[in-house]
């Protein structure tokens, strides 16, 4: 009976360690923006989901690509129903790691900016990025933010031949993931 | 008339260019849904519940579990207490005044629109249904 209960200590005790590393958020914010002759691009969502292990600097964000809330309707149908298939692709998903951990301290207050680098999957379509990530750690909580470009071209995202010339072919994207400890009740 | 013509046409193009996205205030919903159903039916079947229920208005029923609110948006998560799966209802900045009343444990209404499942059930443009309950 011992070492049964032995073994059920160390297993939830590796479980709840494991637990304690992670953070989550569920609520995260994306946002992108594009400029362009023919009209600006802009669209946000605060449902994007992600879990960062502060051990091993695994870092992984989900977005669902109808979630993005645009101004104008005719905007939002286009881009769900034309450009990015949401239907068809339902999600948009990153899936990387902190290239220099150790320099990164999240159990002390502080701003640390470091390289990420991953797979960014958007359209179905996957491609390496690395981009610069500032975490700002707060009384525990970790805030990490990021800016990039990406070519709609890189992610098979097709422009009608009408408005070619009048759309961006790069868009810039904002992510800001307000983490909390996945221990936390 | 040609001109009469294309002035209409020019002028439905310039509306259905700028026309804004509809108020959740003023949507039917197409389903109305305890929060506990809602979350079971993408847990059991994903596909078949994104094929129900996503682009759709839901008005769901439940615990306000959490709430978090920011300069620019509103989370309330709906959660029963017993399932690590939420609704996570994303209302707007100009919903924000509606919600900053609601604090965690009251029972709520929350009409959205669906826009499918992560690690919760998400729903955007939300706000409170008007018949909505409070339990103090």
């Amino acid at each position: 009976m011992k070492p049964l209960v032995f073994c059920l200590f160390v297993i939830l005790h590796c479980i709840r360690a494991d637990a304690q590393d992670r953070l989550v958020t569920r609520n995260g914010s994306i946002s992108f923006y594009s400029k362009a002759p023919l009209e600006d691009i802009e669209a946000n969502t605060q449902t994007a989901v992600s879990v960062l292990d502060k051990k091993t600097g695994q870092i992984e964000f989900s977005v669902l690509i109808k979630s993005f809330t645009f101004d104008k309707a005719l905007m939002q149908e286009h881009f769900n129903e034309d450009y990015l298939e949401s239907d068809k692709f339902p999600k948009s998903t990153f899936k990387g790691h902190i290239e220099e951990l150790d320099k990164v301290s999240f159990d002390r207050d502080g701003k640390y900016t470091v390289s990420v680098a991953g797979e960014l999957t958007i359209h179905g379509q996957g491609r390496t990025l690395t981009t610069p990530v500032t975490f700002t750690i707060l009384k525990g909580v970790a805030l990490a933010d990021s800016q990039f470009d990406i070519a709609l071209s890189d992610f098979n995202v097709a422009i009608p031949s009408l408005v070619k010339d009048k759309i961006s072919k790069t868009v810039k994207i904002a992510v800001r993931l307000k983490y909390e400890d996945q221990a936390r009740p | 008339m040609v001109a009469v013509l294309i002035s209409l046409v020019g002028l439905y193009g310039y509306g259905e260019y700028n026309r804004s996205l509809p108020d959740t205030h003023n949507l039917e919903p197409a389903f109305r849904l305890e929060e506990s159903t809602f979350v079971n039916q993408f847990e059991t079947d994903e596909a078949k519940a994104n094929a129900e229920y996503a682009d759709k208005t839901i008005s769901v029923h439940g615990v306000a579990h959490n709430i978090q609110i920011t300069d620019t948006t509103a989370t309330v998560f709906l959660n029963d207490g017993y399932s690590g799966t939420s609704v996570i209802c994303q209302f707007g900045r100009e919903s924000n005044e509606e919600i900053k009343d609601l604090k965690k444990g009251d029972l709520v209404t929350v009409k959205g629109i669906c826009s499918g499942y992560l690690m919760d059930v998400v729903m955007v443009r939300c706000v409170l249904d008007h018949d909505h309950l409070k339990i103090k």
